[in-house]
């Protein structure tokens, strides 16, 4: 058998899923025991965008040009009314700007390019940073992906990846999402319940089984997966049975964002919640959490926003009550998730103390973006790996920032490009630039010293691996600084 | 490098020489090696094929794009370092793209020797990309001169490979509707899709876990889809759901013993459990169980029931026959009875349910199933009476039909290009945007076209009757009736067919021309003439475009003065150029129509204003009287269209969607047969899905040595 077709049949997707449960990870994974800290990390992406106006403190300029690293303490600066919710945690708040991502073509969202430092496509290149950090913070499920549901249906993919042409499957409807997990909890009627589920999905394994051995071996591509996927149902179901206890400790009594949600808002908030219930329930150690799967679109009706889907996309983020409310809202969603981590013992503190939320947008810095300024947000020290309490802005190309102090005035610019973001802007001109002095086009597209890659190295780093690049392309290595980012590990 | 050939390039002719003595020598060397059953070597005969044909270009001396073939061949091995040079060197072969056209060029055999080899060495090394050409997109890499040529002696180890095949997800709802209510004839295909919207799915109950492709091409071809472990737990929600209406909303009768039980919840008896069986096997999988599956399912049954009482017991009792893999997947396995010469047919229930789905997502009717059970289809003219029957009755929905022409032509994807109000506003764009509205006019040409069914294709891409409706973008209501504007307008003429024609560059020719097609090639503000130009390539040239290379950023630079035609001057590079001249002289005869499909028209007082330039070039189709330039849209279409060569493309790509797969050479006699039905009989759509329908490809599948199903020639009903 084609090894090569293999691997990719079983991790196809679109129609031909991943697993929840990989292979491999199972065995691996236990879930946390009382008195272990295990690391924790949550990925919550906002779609259309994160606009570094957003996330900048008042008394730092915006367009101030750095030949250094600007690394300073949060504790004198005042946050922008936009991150105002994460005021009472801004010792454990750091504020990143200037991390390139040009590379992965950011704009209009990156399928798989986000959390995968590469160019985004509708076929993921490699492994995504989530499940890169789950092989090393194992869990029964090794990344419980979550998204906005986006009439899709009950799975989509869009964010994570194990693998170059695999993609992982997110669970969009939070009700079949919490059943899957929580189900093991419900009341003991239903006990008896989930016991002759597990039977039929026993007795279903061996039918397929069965089904299997009369077909030929290139079959076995498609009907092996449909095998496993049973198999690993079951085993996850084990596992879960195996901290029933916790489950039930957990379990949250689900009202209509779970059953009926009305909007992308309230399907949001149950995500939140499902993860947050599965995280202290010791079912998985990274969340990826995201709106729009990485594509451009999703409302937030529930918010009063009237400007829908993609349009919503289209306008600008500053000066625009709709941004601030969507902004402050995802803002309280990250204060909560804190506050609910914090208020769980785990050894000598919190939860919270080994965990880390990393907030950005699978779009970079807009939704027309260029990604040559990613900003994030982190929130949690991660067990002490993670330097918290600081503003870094890493440097931007020069002759991008000085291009992007240029205007042009015509008039379908101020029709068409109103609402464009001073990094296209500076793209575009820098592009038109390379084009009229011939210069070479990708030499200045890539000039760059750190990536959102460098990042990942970072997160990799803390959870202990050693790498000096993370899916970071051969030919944009020349323009990197090898090794995590210093100003952020501890 | 070229010092070392000083006399090999002094003049074409000489050139042209030693190119075919150094592809002779390499034929007939090949031809030995093969027959010592030694793969060619590397140093005799590759090595030199690169020398000589490349490395002036990509050696010490020049490397054109960063790529110095001479250090790949300084290796002397495809390794999986640097399998993806391997594979891009090979395509670059394989299109003709190199050598460039204006070197000299080795002869095909030679070309084909050193893709063969390379090839061979990338499976060796686990770079197999043949994987990687089975997806819809990749289908012309098979030679189109192989398939229309000399056709050779089919073997049976060449007949299509059995397999199974993933339900679409519209399938799969209407198969567990069709469990429930057998009478599923009246079930509006609509609003079953509809179904996967979650707000309908919390209606229904159903949701249909697996999903297409929303690639552009074809979306379901049967090697490419999976289901796994998180799908599998909605397809046994689902199943509960399904076997709980069975007994409660069915068409099953009042009094039916199963069914009095199930809603009484009362403690049933063995011999109903077993009837209860019985049905769901019938219903579900159009068969009786065999004895062994009797005794299993009515043991697990009977648990389940005793232990969750009589209703909850029956619905986990009998879900998981909802979920098995033959319920999920088609068969295509063969019915091993039929044995002969390697090759077998297909089962009759497969066959049954083959044809239908080449039609409908519904199951198998009961006509058909009938013929099944009398064993009157067991046979290529018992497969071509179904066929026949199935296109008479007008009454049978053949939305698969309607499918192909969406998913060939891609007019289905205008709504998916977003537009927005600034946009829209440039391209002085009045009410709301409804793409919807323009696809429902290109279906309702093809509806049209189909109904005369005749010279479907030049007419799709000729016609300018436009008698179904069509407005232009800036008069359009942008609200449709439940009917579409298309079917309203075809009802009733509207008053704008008694105006005057359309002055001569707004006049739209076929479906290229019309909105839907525009837009879906187009980008969120701009025409899209690379996607324009790509789809004429490869759906009608039946050319290949090389994927893009990882390390090219596919922008255009922003110059909002400036015509997309000369912003696409980058493109004219020397090292994109090579591909791209596939590409944009074709997309950019579209220039006349902005990107919401409207024309372009000079605005009052514009005096900027410049008429578009529409000109375009067949550059390098290597079908004679195809190349050259042309003036607009329409004088292109009109030459692609009058040609048998687009003809035979288009037969191809019939041939992949109802194959659900590739075609490969062993097809050959097949596709050339598709295309005489098709040509014989003045371009019918019918006569084309007939003869594909009654293929070998279709019916033929390898022999399979394992146990087969003995289900599969039962049914019951």
């Amino acid at each position: 058998m084609d090894i090569t077709r293999r691997k990719f049949m079983q991790g196809l997707t679109l129609g031909a899923a991943g697993s929840l449960a990989l292979p491999g990870f199972l065995d691996a994974a236990d879930p946390p025991a009382a008195g272990r800290n295990p690391k924790r990390i949550i990925f919550f992406l906002q779609n259309h965008g994160f606009d570094p106006r957003h996330a900048k403190p008042l008394e730092i300029p915006y367009f101030n040009q750095h030949d250094v690293v600007e690394n300073v303490s949060l504790k004198d600066l005042t946050l922008p009314i936009y991150l105002e919710p994460l005021n009472p945690f801004k010792n454990q708040l750091t504020i990143i700007h200037g991390l390139n991502g040009g590379h992965v073509v950011p704009g209009h969202g990156s399928p798989y390019g986000c959390l995968g430092g590469y160019p985004k496509g509708p076929s993921p290149l490699a492994e995504t940073i989530d499940v890169a950090l789950s092989k090393l913070l194992p869990g029964i499920i090794p990344v419980l992906a979550l998204s906005l549901e986006n009439g899709r249906g009950f799975l989509d993919v869009g964010s994570s990846a194990t693998g170059k042409g695999r993609p992982l499957p997110m669970f969009t409807n939070p009700l079949s999402a919490y059943n899957s997990v929580f189900g093991i909890a419900a009341a003991d009627a239903a006990r008896k319940q989930f016991d002759i589920d597990s039977d039929m999905y026993d007795m279903l394994a061996s039918e397929s089984q069965a089904f299997a051995r009369i077909l030929p071996g290139s079959e076995h591509d498609k009907i092996d997966p449909f095998v496993e996927g049973i198999n690993e149902t079951i085993a996850r179901r084990k596992r879960l049975l195996s901290i029933s206890d916790r489950l039930k400790k957990y379990a949250l009594v689900l009202d209509d964002r779970f059953t009926k949600p009305k909007n992308e808002t309230q399907s949001w908030e149950a995500h939140v919640d499902f993860a947050l219930a599965a995280l202290k329930a010791g079912v998985t150690n990274v969340v990826t959490l995201s709106a729009g799967t990485c594509r451009t679109g999703g409302s937030w009706t529930g918010l009063g926003i009237k400007t829908m889907g993609h349009a919503f996309g289209h306008t600008d983020q500053v000066d625009n009550e709709e941004w601030h409310v969507l902004r402050r809202f995802n803002m309280e969603l990250l204060a909560r998730m804190m506050k609910s981590l914090e208020a769980v013992p785990e050894g000598d503190g919190t939860m919270m103390d080994h965990t880390l939320i990393v907030y950005t947008s699978d779009s970079a810095e807009a939704h027309h973006s260029s990604g040559y300024r990613w900003p994030f947000l982190l929130l949690g020290n991660l067990g002490n790996t993670i330097k918290t309490g600081r503003y870094i802005h890493y440097p931007v190309d020069p002759s991008r920032m000085v291009l992007a102090g240029s205007a042009e005035t015509s008039e379908y610019d101020k029709l068409h490009r109103a609402n464009e973001s001073i990094d296209e802007k500076s793209l575009r001109l820098g592009i038109n630039l390379a084009l009229e002095q011939k210069k070479d086009y990708k030499q200045v597209q890539y000039a760059k010293k750190r990536s959102i890659n460098a990042f990942y190295t970072t997160l990799l780093r803390a959870c202990g691996q050693n790498n000096d690049y993370f899916n970071l392309a051969d030919h944009l290595r020349k323009a990197e600084q090898p090794g995590p980012l210093e100003e952020i590990l501890v | 490098m070229r010092n070392d050939f000083p006399s090999i390039w002094k003049s074409r002719r000489q050139s042209r020489i030693a190119a075919c003595c150094l592809s002779g020598i390499f034929t007939v060397a090949w031809g030995a090696a093969s027959q010592s059953g030694e793969e060619p070597g590397f140093k005799e005969f590759i090595k030199p094929f690169f020398e000589s044909n490349c490395l002036r270009c990509h050696g010490p001396e020049r490397s054109k794009g960063d790529i110095r073939l001479d250090q790949l061949l300084a290796n002397g091995a495809v390794l999986a370092a640097n399998a993806q040079v391997w594979k891009t060197v090979m395509e670059q072969i394989e299109v003709n793209d190199m050598p460039p056209r204006m070197e000299p060029q080795p002869d095909l055999e030679a070309k084909s020797g050193v893709v063969k080899w390379i090839l061979a060495n990338l499976h060796k090394s686990g770079n197999d990309p043949r994987f990687a050409r089975s997806f819809p997109a990749k289908g012309n890499y098979v030679r189109h001169e192989d398939l229309f040529g000399r056709i050779q002696q089919a073997s049976a180890t060449e007949a299509s490979p059995p397999r199974i095949w993933r339900l679409r997800p519209d399938a799969y709802l209407l198969r567990l509707q069709g469990f429930v209510n057998q009478s599923t004839d009246d079930i509006p295909l609509d609003k079953v899709r509809a179904q996967n919207d979650p707000g309908e799915q919390r209606k229904t109950g159903y949701l249909a876990p697996m999903t297409l492709s929303f690639e552009p091409g074809f979306r379901d071809f049967a090697f490419r889809y999976l289901v796994t472990g998180p799908e599998i737990d909605q397809l046994m929600i689902n199943a509960k759901i399904a076997v709980n209406n069975l007994f409660i909303l069915s068409d099953l009768p009042k009094d039916n013993v199963v069914r009095v039980h199930f809603v009484k919840n009362q403690k049933p008896a063995p011999d109903i459990i077993k009837e209860a069986v019985l049905l769901v096997f019938r219903r579900a999988l159009l068969r009786d169980p065999t004895s062994a599956e009797v005794e299993r399912y009515m043991a697990f049954a009977q648990k389940c029931v005793d232990q969750l009482g009589c209703a909850d017991g029956l619905k986990s009792g009998l879900a998981p026959i909802l979920v098995r893999p033959d319920f999920i997947f088609r068969t295509e396995i063969g019915d091993s009875a039929t044995k002969n010469l390697g090759r077998v047919m297909l089962a009759p229930l497969e066959l049954a349910e083959a044809i239908t789905c080449a039609f409908t997502d519904l199951r198998p009717d009961a006509t058909m199933i009938s013929a099944v059970k009398a064993g009157r289809l067991n046979s290529k003219d018992d497969v071509r009476h179904q066929v026949q029957r199935i296109f008479d009755d007008e009454g049978f929905t053949k939305t698969r039909i309607r499918d192909f022409f969406r998913e060939y032509f891609g007019y289905d994807r205008a709504n998916d290009v977003f537009k927005d109000a600034v946009a829209l506003k440039a391209a002085q764009h009045l009410g709301p945007w409804y793409p919807e509205a323009y696809i429902r006019d290109s279906d309702a040409l093809v509806e049209m076209v189909l109904k005369e069914d005749r010279d479907v294709l030049t007419r799709l891409l000729t016609d300018t009757s436009q008698p179904y409706g069509f407005k232009a973008p800036s008069q359009h209501s942008g609200k449709v009736s439940d009917k579409g504007s298309a079917t309203r307008a075809a009802a009733e003429p509207s008053p704008a067919k008694k105006k005057a024609a359309p002055p001569a560059n707004e006049v739209r020719k076929g479906i290229l021309m019309q909105v839907a097609w525009m837009v879906a090639n187009s980008s969120n503000t701009d025409n899209h003439a690379i996607h324009r130009g790509r789809w004429i390539r490869e759906n009608l040239l039946g050319g290949m475009i090389p994927d893009v290379p990882i390390t090219v950023d596919a922008k255009l630079p922003d110059e909002p003065n400036n015509s997309l035609r000369n912003r696409m001057r980058v493109t004219r590079q020397d090292y994109c150029w090579k591909c791209h001249q596939r590409m944009d002289p074709l997309g950019l005869v579209f220039e006349d129509f902005n990107h919401l499909g409207a024309p372009v028209k000079q605005r009052k007082g514009d005096k900027r204003y410049i008429p578009p330039d529409t000109s375009g070039d067949v550059i390098d189709s290597g079908i004679p009287g195809l190349d050259g330039p042309v003036t607009d849209a329409r004088e292109l279409i009109d030459r692609l269209a009058a040609s048998d060569h687009v003809k035979q493309v288009f037969v191809r790509h019939a041939f992949r969607f109802w194959m659900g797969r590739n075609e490969t050479i062993a097809d050959a006699a097949d596709i050339q047969a598709a295309y005489a039905a098709y040509k014989d009989n003045q371009g019918s759509m019918r006569a084309l899905i007939t003869s594909l329908l009654t293929s070998d490809a279709f019916i033929y599948r390898q022999q399979n040595d394992l146990p087969s199903p003995q289900n599969t020639t039962s049914t019951n009903r």
